[in-house]
């Protein structure tokens, strides 16, 4: 992201926000962030303010719901808002003696992700910086430079946009330049049409057949389509390599600053057995990628913390931002038909790794076609 | 500093604050230090069917929010914010690879 000059991060635009901003009616600086008024003195001013007012849950219940109650609702028990998305899967990895330590290493590592109100619609993600986007102007929709992918930047902004060197764009940018929010609605990110226990619970959503119903078995005239019907997910024949991290390790220095140290990336594209497997999610194979975990991520926190390692594939479910049309493997029936390279096997397996994955490698491939 | 009005009752108040303060020229102080003849927010005597009558109480007055003129003043000026800005010390690279 480009960086912001420090006044910036703070300025208040008179037209944009205090003359124009609805918000700005409603309320002044000292109700939402706190701070002491009828004072000159910048410390003395500054004593008690808080940045974000919509960080925690009953604060944005507070300012945000008291007119946008529905979303805010939603939003406070959101994936976005409380990261419960990695007591999901950590979880059940986490030896269960140890979740007091895993509570504290999720604060220590994963907390700062989280965003809030304020973090999409007023300012970036204070994960990368923070610092007001638009002079304090609300947007319903800000730059989804500066706040979606200030985040989801090193793989899917990546993948979407093309910045990976000798890999293509997705289409949905290259040809229509559609922000992320095309796809993934308000509703959606606001955790307004249901509570997953994860990103890839229930129905995709957005599902590509929503745009797409065509692509359907049996609705539309690709044979392909009708051919592989909900064998494959999507992305097995349209999307292309895509970012697999290894070993990420977290701790503490002595002063009880969080850090990583992680493996450099890889780029991959693997075929594998869907881990998901389900009504919602029915295809027999999918695109994996690797998570970057391993059974010492968490060692910091206790040897043993990742008691039940094998419980998921460290290989996971994916859904690469980089759609074509035409890919490698959708070329011909034999770009992806007795192709062994882009299926999952041991061979792509640390030892370590073997047990948890077992599930996910297909027992073999779809034979060369003559 | 600017400010911006609005017509009809309640006008020239400042724009980023809802409290209904007196607009310019702004005070300093959270609650004006003069007594108001008209309280913002009065509850209007009731007609009881009681036979003591309601003891007169004082119409209560909603809670002026502290003012947040300094706020504006200082977050609203490029210049004032430049000079003030410290430029910030990088953090101690500490983690290692892409995040």
């Amino acid at each position: 992201m480009p960086p912001v000059e420090a006044w910036q991060k703070v300025f208040v635009d008179p037209e944009k926000f205090i003359a124009s901003d609805p918000h700005a009616k409603v309320a002044n600086c000292i109700q939402c962030h706190g701070g002491v008024g009828g004072t000159q003195d910048a410390a003395a001013a500054h004593k008690g303010v808080v940045t974000d007012p919509t960080a925690k849950a009953e604060s944005a219940t507070r300012l945000c719901g008291a007119c946008h109650a529905d979303i805010t609702k939603a939003q406070v028990k959101s994936l976005h808002f409380d990261n419960h998305g990695y007591d999901t899967i950590i979880g059940q990895r986490l030896n269960p003696t140890m979740q007091a330590a895993w509570d504290k290493a999720k604060a220590n590592h994963c907390s700062s992700c989280h965003t809030t109100c304020g973090q999409c619609h007023v300012s970036q993600p204070t994960s990368v910086g923070g610092g007001l986007i638009s002079g304090h102007q609300f947007k319903k929709v800000q730059a989804f430079t500066r706040t979606c992918t200030g985040c989801h930047g090193s793989r899917v902004n990546n993948e979407y946009t093309g910045r990976n060197e000798g890999l293509p764009a997705d289409v949905h940018w290259t040809k229509a330049g559609m922000a992320c929010f095309k796809c993934h609605t308000g509703a959606q990110l606001h955790g307004m049409t249901g509570q997953p226990s994860m990103r890839y619970d229930g129905k995709p959503a957005p599902a590509c057949t929503d745009c797409h119903p065509n692509a359907v078995a049996g609705k539309g005239q690709v044979q392909q389509h009708n051919l592989h019907g909900d064998k494959l997910a999507c992305q097995v024949c349209h999307s292309v390599a895509n970012k697999s991290c290894y070993s990420c390790h977290v701790q503490t220095n002595d002063k009880g600053q969080p850090f990583f140290k992680i493996e450099p990336s890889v780029m991959t594209f693997k075929i594998g057995l869907n881990p998901l497997k389900s009504a919602d999610r029915p295809w027999n194979y999918v695109v994996l990628r690797h998570a970057p975990v391993d059974p010492s991520s968490f060692g910091f926190y206790g040897k043993e913390i990742l008691g039940k390692f094998n419980a998921l594939p460290t290989w996971k479910y994916a859904t690469p931002h980089n759609i074509q049309r035409s890919t490698p493997q959708n070329k011909t029936c034999n770009g992806c038909h007795g192709n062994a390279a882009i299926f999952l096997n041991e061979k792509d397996l640390k030892p370590y790794e073997l047990e948890a994955n077992k599930g996910v490698i297909p027992a073999k491939i779809p034979p060369a076609m003559p | 500093m600017r400010w911006a009005t609005r017509a009809g009752p309640g006008a020239d108040r400042c724009a980023g604050c809802a409290s209904g303060h007196p607009g310019a020229p702004p005070t300093n102080t959270a609650i004006p230090a003069t007594a108001t003849t008209a309280p913002t927010l009065t509850v209007a005597p009731t007609k009881t069917a009681t036979a003591a009558p309601a003891t007169p109480t004082q119409a209560p007055v909603a809670a002026a929010p502290a003012n947040a003129d300094n706020c504006v003043k200082c977050h609203t000026s490029q210049e004032t914010l430049q000079k003030l800005a410290k430029a910030e010390e990088p953090a101690e690279k500490l983690s290692e690879g892409e995040g």
